[in-house]
């Protein structure tokens, strides 16, 4: 496993550079055929926080069990549906990222461990935008910047090493299997709602309902930002959730690296 | 005494077949499961290269010759024995491998210099050089959906060859294209052939461009290494040995057929005779 993890971390030294160009590639790759291009990465997700916006407090009144916060409901939605655009993209997106970049891995010999990477940049460059955006947001509905803003980089880091080895670890397992990459994208509806990212995770008591909310990694990106923009707590605060979360990225970690030990010599042949 | 740039010991690659992915799958993560067929790439291959050697693999279709190159370029793992590449390695293999056909020839040349790891500085000293010599002038900020057959095989063939490394493999290069591209790739190929410091690896079917290029031969049948020695013994070991023994097989399986198998077995009539 340590082996493995010293030559990711090499390859990630050596190779920034065409990281950083490929992640431009894929991006650009993304956008392009569209006259709007960069509008739609806006857009998009300001289209989906409308409609939810509008089922949550038109229709279910969700907006009334919120205490504790210091924002409005709106910015809590916000603050939580954000990194869900960045995670649930790279539930299935870093799923696909071996088979997406076949002939890379076919035919040069570029380093296949920093072609998740790859694809975790260039899902995060959207990602950094619409997160400006949503930090913008807040002095403009009147609530200022808070000295616990400054833990959002931690979530952010947290948040890209658990996807890049998601995406190691179900790319390899993507390319075995049809299967699995159709029951991922079965489960990314799932895990929208499981994820506690519409409703207040604290109003739930049902304590398999809680276990599971701690174990689930989703859960605890979404609300390390809301502690930080809406709940102002630190990420220190809530020590059983970072410890579940840790132990969740320590099994990803350990898995991903079995999955690469085992598969990357067959990888060019099978993918 | 400097140490080969290549040197294979006892290598061989093979390919599992799997009665279906369910298969594949509990075998590669958990061993399990019988495998359904083995497709043997290469067996048991062992040769030394030394630097400046000009080698030649020769070889009819499906006898290793493109999985001995991508085992020297790194890109496929041996399943056993030792594949020891020191030094840099240049394949060109693909001569269209990584163009996106929706950006611009400039985009696309950017983009593969940069995989190839050149710096910032290099990738703009060579790039008027390399759009000059692929005559790229008026179409290089254009998409390449534009492009005329063998336009991208041309930019492709400039930058992987424009920089000299320390081993370059070629599969197949004259394999695509049009007569002005092969001629073109000819020149530079012979350009790479006069660099002592340049190992050149040639892998082709055709025993005349084997003898133009290499002055050393590898012949390889059913993936094993049936012939090394020098480019004249080899060529004539593969048309008299080798070749009978496929097209006595060719015939046997396919008397129908009318188009001559010297075609694409590399005899003599192997139509580039025009561009040597």
């Amino acid at each position: 496993m340590f082996k493995i993890l010293k030559q990711i971390f090499y390859d990630h030294v050596e190779y920034r550079t065409q990281i950083l160009r490929m992640a431009k590639v894929d991006k650009d790759r993304a956008f392009k055929g569209s006259d709007l291009g960069w509008v739609w990465a806006l857009f998009r997700p300001a289209m989906r926080i409308a409609v939810y916006y509008f089922a949550m407090v038109v229709g279910f009144r969700a907006s009334r069990n919120m205490q504790g916060i210091y924002c409005s409901y709106f910015l809590w939605l916000v603050a939580g549906l954000v990194p869900w655009f960045y995670m649930s993209g790279m539930l299935t997106g870093g799923a696909t990222c071996f088979r997406r970049y076949k002939g890379m891995i076919q035919r040069t010999s570029f380093p296949k461990t920093t072609i998740p990477t790859i694809v975790t940049l260039s899902n995060f460059k959207v990602h950094i935008v619409v997160f400006f955006c949503m930090l913008l947001l807040f002095p403009l509905m009147g609530y200022k910047p808070s000295i616990y803003w400054i833990q959002l980089p931690i979530y952010m880091a947290m948040m890209l090493i658990f996807t890049y080895f998601w995406s190691l670890a179900s790319g390899l397992l993507s390319v075995v299997s049809e299967d699995f990459l159709n029951i991922l994208r079965t489960m990314n509806a799932a895990m929208f709602w499981l994820s506690a990212i519409l409703f207040n995770k604290t109003n739930v008591h049902n304590p398999l309902a809680v276990t599971f909310f701690r174990l689930n990694p989703v859960t605890y990106i979404v609300y390390g930002y809301r502690d930080a923009l809406c709940y102002h707590r630190w990420f220190f605060e809530d020590r059983i959730s970072l410890l579940y979360f840790l132990a969740v990225s320590a099994i990803m970690i350990f898995v991903a690296t079995k999955l690469y030990s085992g598969l990357r010599k067959q990888l060019p042949d099978i993918v | 005494m400097n140490k080969p740039v290549i040197e294979f010991v006892k290598v061989s690659k093979e390919f599992k077949m799997f009665r279906n992915n369910k298969h594949r799958m509990l075998n590669l993560i958990f061993h399990v499961r019988k495998v359904k067929d083995v497709r043997q790439g290469v067996e048991e291959l062992s040769f030394k290269i030394n630097k400046g050697e000009n080698v030649a693999i020769i070889g009819a279709s499906g006898a290793g010759r493109s999985v001995t190159a991508k085992l020297m370029s790194r890109y496929l793992y041996p399943t056993s024995g030792k594949a020891l590449i020191r030094g840099d390695v240049t394949a060109v293999l693909d001569l269209r491998s990584g163009f996106v056909n929706d950006f611009t020839g400039r985009y696309n040349y950017i983009t593969q210099a940069n995989i190839l790891g050149w710096s910032k500085s290099e990738i703009a000293e060579a790039e008027d050089e390399i759009i000059r010599k692929s005559q790229l002038e008026d179409k290089i900020d254009k998409s390449m959906k534009t492009y005329e057959k063998g336009d991208a095989g041309r930019l492709g063939f400039y930058i992987q060859t424009y920089k000299k490394p320390d081993v370059i493999v070629f599969d197949n290069p004259l394999s695509v294209g049009n007569f002005k591209l092969r001629q073109k790739c000819l020149d530079r190929i012979l350009e790479l052939k006069e660099d002592p410091e340049v190992t050149l690896v040639f892998s082709t079917s055709m025993v005349n461009l084997a003898r133009k290029f290499c002055d050393r031969g590898l012949v390889l049948d059913d993936g094993r290494l049936v012939f090394d020695g020098p480019i004249d013994e080899a060529c004539k070991f593969y048309k008299q040995t080798v070749l009978p023994k496929i097209m006595g097989k060719l015939e046997a399986a396919a008397e129908e057929d009318e188009e001559d198998p010297m075609d694409e077995l590399g005899g003599d009539s192997d139509g580039y005779d025009d561009v040597l």
